[in-house]
């Protein structure tokens, strides 16, 4: 539809050039030791888990620049590579919601959320069937907060948290965060009764690489073995098994890049044709393109190679091993440590601690409609590694970053996690924060 | 020509809407107060650099509007700490001189990417954060800053040609 440009080649070379003499190379730390973790010494150069040809860190450097990018609207001059952004959107870079490759930071008291933590929209009347990617017949997949000049944004969302206090058994006393969404100024009036809210943190991008090469037989024998739901399959990539989100509703990384790009920033890709407008939104179906697809295949395939690449943070822990403890308080049943991977040179499995199955973690966690129902969930285990490298700023876990700490998170777990969370809070004091100080060193 | 230069006018005044509120300037995780109040006034205005040598010197503790050059023309103290596109960015060079060493925030009305630079050397930021849908400020990067030094600060990456900005000293804990 719009011009696309053929200078990407140049644009790499040159920020290629601009690393090596930045010294950025020799600060990417390979780390091929076939873990998967690296150290990383510069959180702004996020390191690959294996040694890179040359072509492939050249792409890899691209891609990094472009999770810094910032997206513009269409038609900014002198920036056709970059533009169209929106019209509607969430944040107009990647990195503002995974910064260098990091989860989001959530909320830490009442406020507007931020671009990181994303308000998802589904018709909760589909979540069981192979229709559930139906968002609200009028504001879509995705609640976009931000808009371009002359467009409206759709919805402003403010969390406000409600103190939940209880005690351990041995009398010592916790208070958890619990949320409460409320949506304001909504532009094109109420959302459908039957639309789910679903808050949405952005995740840790360190290791998707990995997890995409976890064969999907793997996941269909511990589902067999443990009793864990299979995540559903991708209608975008050859029907595997989905893997990545807070739902595993997708199954490889680039289906989830195209689909935050085109939901959260407004940005086309040869996978997803169309932004989140739907047809009651006809501004926004009208906007001017950044061109078709607005982020090209090159730029893609850069993104996504600086994401398989990605290694997860190693963490320098003096905490004593508490790994017997995990499995003996039930953890272990879900946040399996070990994974197999296929196809990646030198490495056979990942220390995950998940079993990227689905589990019901009870109506605490659960989402709701816009009438207030609490709707069944099935949440991914969330892989456990990188937690300690998560835990340089003030923690922010689950879905929607309500836990401020690792002990919240595990207090926040019911359903099939009752019986875990009853033995954990059973444990001595000394023993609690024997495991929490190991899991904070993952 | 005019088309164009009709957009970068309508680019200069704002590219985008945030979901407005009242209260979202409250959304960063410390107390902004008197950023806040600085960004409400008045600001001094003043052409960033396109090099070093000629960056003009600042006062901390007072708003400024910066008008900003187009990035391929400037010529940084030190290269963006941070790698992007910056296709059709504007940048600039401003020098500040803090007499006391300790933390300060550097608070911008757009999320521009900035690096301060001593002797040539990006120093590194302690903590940021930012409000979606505030611009009184939106974006705060704080540091630790050496006392008595030349401070550079360089913005980069937006496509913006102004920016406000100001730099604060970080009152102490009360003890």
């Amino acid at each position: 539809m719009k011009r696309r440009h053929g200078r990407e080649r140049s644009l790499a070379a040159l920020v290629c050039t601009a690393a090596f003499h930045l010294g950025c190379a020799d600060a990417q730390n390979p780390a091929a030791d076939g873990s998967g973790l690296a150290d990383f010494i510069d959180t702004r150069a996020p390191p690959a888990y294996a040694e890179l040809t040359p072509a492939q860190r050249e792409n890899v450097d691209l891609g990094h620049a472009l999770l810094n990018t910032q997206w513009v609207p269409a038609g900014t001059p002198n920036a056709a590579r970059r533009d169209g952004l929106g019209p509607l959107f969430n944040a107009s870079s990647c990195d503002a919601c995974h910064n260098e490759g990091a989860g989001g930071q959530g909320l830490s008291k009442d406020g507007i959320a931020p671009a990181a933590l994303v308000i998802q929209l589904r018709r909760s009347s589909t979540a069981n069937t192979t229709d559930s990617d139906r968002g609200d017949p009028v504001y879509g997949q995705v609640l976009n907060t931000s808009a371009l000049a002359g467009f409206e944004p759709e919805a402003v969302a403010r969390v406000h948290y409600e103190d939940r206090r209880g005690h351990f058994p041995d009398g010592a006393s916790w208070i958890l965060h619990a949320p409460h969404y409320e949506l304001s100024d909504l532009r094109y009036g109420a959302l459908s009764p039957d639309t789910a809210i679903k808050p949405r943190l952005a995740p840790p991008l360190f290791g998707v690489g990995l997890l995409q090469q976890v064969p999907d037989a793997a996941l269909v024998e511990r589902a067999q073995a443990s009793g864990g739901r299979l995540p559903r399959r991708s209608k975008y990539a050859d029907h595997r098994l989905g893997r990545f989100g807070w739902e595993s509703a997708t199954a490889t990384i680039e289906e989830q890049t195209a689909v935050a790009m085109a939901r959260e920033m407004g940005l086309t890709s040869a996978l997803i044709d169309h932004d989140d407008c739907t047809a009651a939104q006809s501004a926004c179906r009208h906007a001017p393109s950044g061109g078709s697809p607005e982020v090209s295949p090159q730029f893609m395939a850069a993104l996504l190679d600086f994401q398989k690449f990605l290694a997860v943070p190693r963490t320098k822990t003096s905490a004593t091993d508490a790994s017997a403890l995990f499995a003996a308080v039930g953890c272990e049943a879900c946040h399996r440590k070990q994974l197999p991977v296929v196809d990646v040179p030198n490495i056979t499995s990942i220390s995950a601690y998940t079993d990227l199955l689905l589990h019901d973690l009870g109506p605490d966690l659960a989402d709701r409609d816009a009438s207030g129902r609490v709707l069944p969930a099935a949440w991914r285990t969330a892989p456990l590694w990188g937690l300690g490298h998560a835990a340089r700023r003030p923690l922010t876990l689950l879905h929607d970053g309500r836990a401020r700490s690792i002990e919240e998170a595990i207090l926040w777990h019911g359903g099939e996690a009752d019986s875990a969370r009853t033995r954990f809070e059973q444990l001595v004091a000394s023993e609690r924060t024997r495991l929490l100080d190991w899991l904070a060193g993952l | 020509m005019n088309l164009l230069r009709c957009i970068a006018v309508a680019t200069a005044v704002s590219l985008f809407r945030f979901a407005h509120a009242d209260d979202a300037c409250s959304g960063f995780k410390w107390d902004v107060t008197h950023e806040h109040a600085l960004f409400l006034g008045m600001p001094t205005t003043a052409t960033a650099a396109r090099d070093d040598a000629t960056a003009p010197a600042l006062e901390s503790d007072r708003l400024y509007d910066l008008t900003l050059s187009a990035q391929d023309g400037v010529k940084f103290a030190a290269a963006p700490s941070k790698k992007m596109l910056a296709d059709g960015a504007y940048a600039g060079l401003v020098h500040f001189h803090v007499a006391q060493a300790g933390r300060y925030r550097v608070s911008l009305g757009t999320p521009f990417w900035i690096d301060l630079v001593a002797d040539g050397k990006a120093i590194p930021s302690i903590d940021f954060n930012g409000a979606q849908g505030c611009d009184k400020p939106r974006k705060i990067v704080v540091y630790e800053l050496p006392g008595g030094r030349d401070l550079t600060l360089q913005l980069s990456g937006m496509t913006e040609t102004h920016v406000r900005v100001a730099l604060t000293a970080v009152a102490a804990p009360a003890k």
